[in-house]
């Protein structure tokens, strides 16, 4: 199979300077376009010099805007594909530092199941969006509060059952 | 968790519903987190006792014993060393398919001594590392890496008290041998080979037997110095890696010659190794040298806390020790109670010196370092004890031929 097909490396790059350019195009019709600069400089310092943290903060602010430019603008589509394409390139982020740990055998076939797998979560997940942008469920305010509180109990036993493991 | 909570708190379904894929990526990875459980790791050495330099092949086998596909697997050989990896690497990341097994083989060039792998690291996960279940999976392996050993010249050995068994040092004792060491006047019983024609036909009137040297097994003290301050330079741990092959060429030519040989490491702990011969006592001192340290303790401060007593009364003692002034009346003390001393003194200090060529004092810092050791090896000769100084840019075997005609002249002007 020809690795540079699946060459995650530039595809993670790729996504990353995507979501840049939506995200500033975005921010800046927002005024955000200086906050931009300055974590997409920290990122490429974090890249640079390994600083794992800082591609963190990157991928945090640009999730936390994007949310901000939803509720405050009409461009809804467009933020929330920056926020998708930054959880492919969390993944594929990942996946390639996982490739770097050593030795690899049978590489060829773990990126070919990875990326399927990736699209496939990604590609219903997005599917299941449009399902519900399609409908327009509305939510009243108890309910919003009740979601609220079984998403804190279900995320409290989500931790409590990863910590016994 | 952003997303959803937001999404909630400003009632905004779009948020809420672009929080799906994250959801679904999520899920997956918890659902199909795989157990560590099912898998086994194996190791096998391809040499468990081997000399420095020496390369060997660590091979590592996993396996899946399940019936479920392990989507990624990243196993880690944890080294007990820092060891020289000269091929493959220790790590792999794979996948494994049901009952399926993956090989690994990687070379490494370890260093001295007695190491124990213990560890894998083994970590699995799905596709997303989501579901993540690690840990160290017990494999334990064993390997003993001596020091190189390589023939040199013997090295006399003073012999004070000989044991009775027939060796190949000469004893000063006339006897039965093959050296020739005195005559006496004939006496009933000795044989007529031995007569001495020539003062027979100078005197016709007696009759005169040759004597020769008796032949005997020497006992034989090795003594390393391990203590951590007299090797204490950037070359320190290079010198004490050469006294440790020293000790090892000066215990096996020893050893060959059919003598007893003891090893005392001193360092942070009192490694002795009681005398013995042949190649079980090799196997011994060797296995004891691989596994020598520099170390520190209070109690092995000063070379006054060897207990003498170990070593054989009247036996030769050979000591490499990078010497330190405090030391001197140690040693002394040591050649008061009757033991020959030899002393291979390694240069530790030159080559640190060698740094600060540039420095307007090297001549005078240089001058001075030489006349310390100078003064520190004049005083032990005029005390009888007989001093080898060691350049550090001198093998031992380079060391032992210029010096073997000094120990001759030792040997023979205490005779």
């Amino acid at each position: 199979m020809n690795n540079s097909y699946y060459n995650y490396v530039t595809l993670t790059v790729f996504l990353l300077v995507s979501c840049f350019m939506i995200g500033s195009v975005e921010i800046y019709s927002l005024k955000g376009f200086g906050w931009i600069a300055i974590i997409t400089g920290l990122w490429l310092y974090g890249y640079i010099k390994k600083v794992t943290f800082l591609k963190n903060i990157f991928y945090l602010n640009i999730i936390v805007l994007s949310l901000y430019g939803i509720i405050k603008t009409e461009q809804s589509e467009m933020f929330s594909l920056s926020i998708i394409g930054i959880l492919v390139a969390w993944d594929l982020e990942r996946f390639h530092s996982r490739l770097q740990l050593g030795e690899v055998i049978r590489k060829d076939y773990l990126i070919k199941r990875h990326i399927m797998k990736l699209s496939l979560a990604v590609l219903s997940g997005v599917a299941l969006f449009r399902l519900i942008r399609y409908f327009r469920i509305e939510l009243s305010i108890w309910f919003a509060w009740i979601l609220i509180a079984l998403f804190i109990i279900s995320l409290n036993l989500v931790i409590k059952y990863s910590m016994k493991k | 968790m952003i997303q959803v909570l937001s999404g909630l708190l400003f009632r905004n379904t779009t948020i809420l519903s672009l929080s799906f894929p994250f959801v679904i990526y999520l899920l997956w990875g918890f659902m199909k987190k795989p157990k560590i459980g099912d898998i086994s790791i194996s190791r096998q050495l391809s040499q468990e006792r081997i000399t420095v330099g020496d390369e060997i092949n660590v091979t590592i086998s996993v396996k899946n014993n399940s019936e479920n596909l392990i989507e990624e697997v990243f196993v880690k050989d944890i080294l007990p060393g820092d060891f020289d990896i000269t091929d493959g690497q220790p790590n792999i990341f794979t996948t494994l398919a049901p009952q399926a097994e993956v090989i690994f083989i990687y070379k490494i060039r370890p260093t001295r001594g007695f190491h124990n792998f213990e560890k894998v690291r083994c970590k699995v996960n799905e596709n997303f590392d989501i579901g993540i279940e690690s840990d160290h999976i017990i494999c334990k392996n064993n390997l003993l890496v001596l020091p190189n050993i390589k023939k040199i010249r013997n090295i006399p050995v003073q012999l004070k008290k000989a044991l009775v068994m027939p060796g190949l040092n000469l004893a000063r004792i006339g006897g039965t041998g093959t050296q020739f060491f005195d005559t006496r006047e004939y006496q009933t019983g000795d044989s007529l080979r031995h007569l001495n024609w020539k003062i027979l036909a100078r005197r016709p009137e007696s009759y005169f037997t040759n004597i020769f040297e008796q032949e005997r097994v020497a006992e034989i003290a090795l003594f390393l110095d391990a203590r951590v301050k007299c090797y204490n330079s950037e070359f320190g741990i290079d010198c004490f890696e050469k006294c440790v092959e020293a000790v090892a060429y000066l215990s096996d030519i020893y050893l060959s010659y059919g003598n007893k040989v003891g090893l005392l490491i001193y360092g942070d702990t009192f490694n002795w190794t009681s005398p013995g011969f042949g190649k079980f006592q090799k196997e011994r001192i060797l296995q004891s040298l691989s596994k020598a340290r520099l170390g520190k303790h209070e109690l092995f401060k000063k070379m006054d806390e060897i207990p003498v007593r170990i070593f054989p009364s009247r036996s030769q003692v050979i000591m490499i020790t990078p010497l330190q002034k405090k030391d001197i009346d140690s040693i002394v003390r040591l050649r008061a109670k009757g033991y020959e001393l030899l002393l291979i003194v390694p240069d530790v200090i030159s080559p640190e010196i060698v740094k600060y060529k540039n420095h307007p004092g090297f001549d005078l810092i240089k001058r001075l370092s030489k006349l310390e050791r100078q003064s520190i090896s004049q005083e032990l000769e005029n005390k009888g004890i007989f001093v080898i100084k060691w350049d550090h840019n001198q093998t031992f075997s380079q060391v032992i031929n210029r010096n073997i005609y000094k120990v001759k002249i030792w040997n023979r002007s205490r005779s």
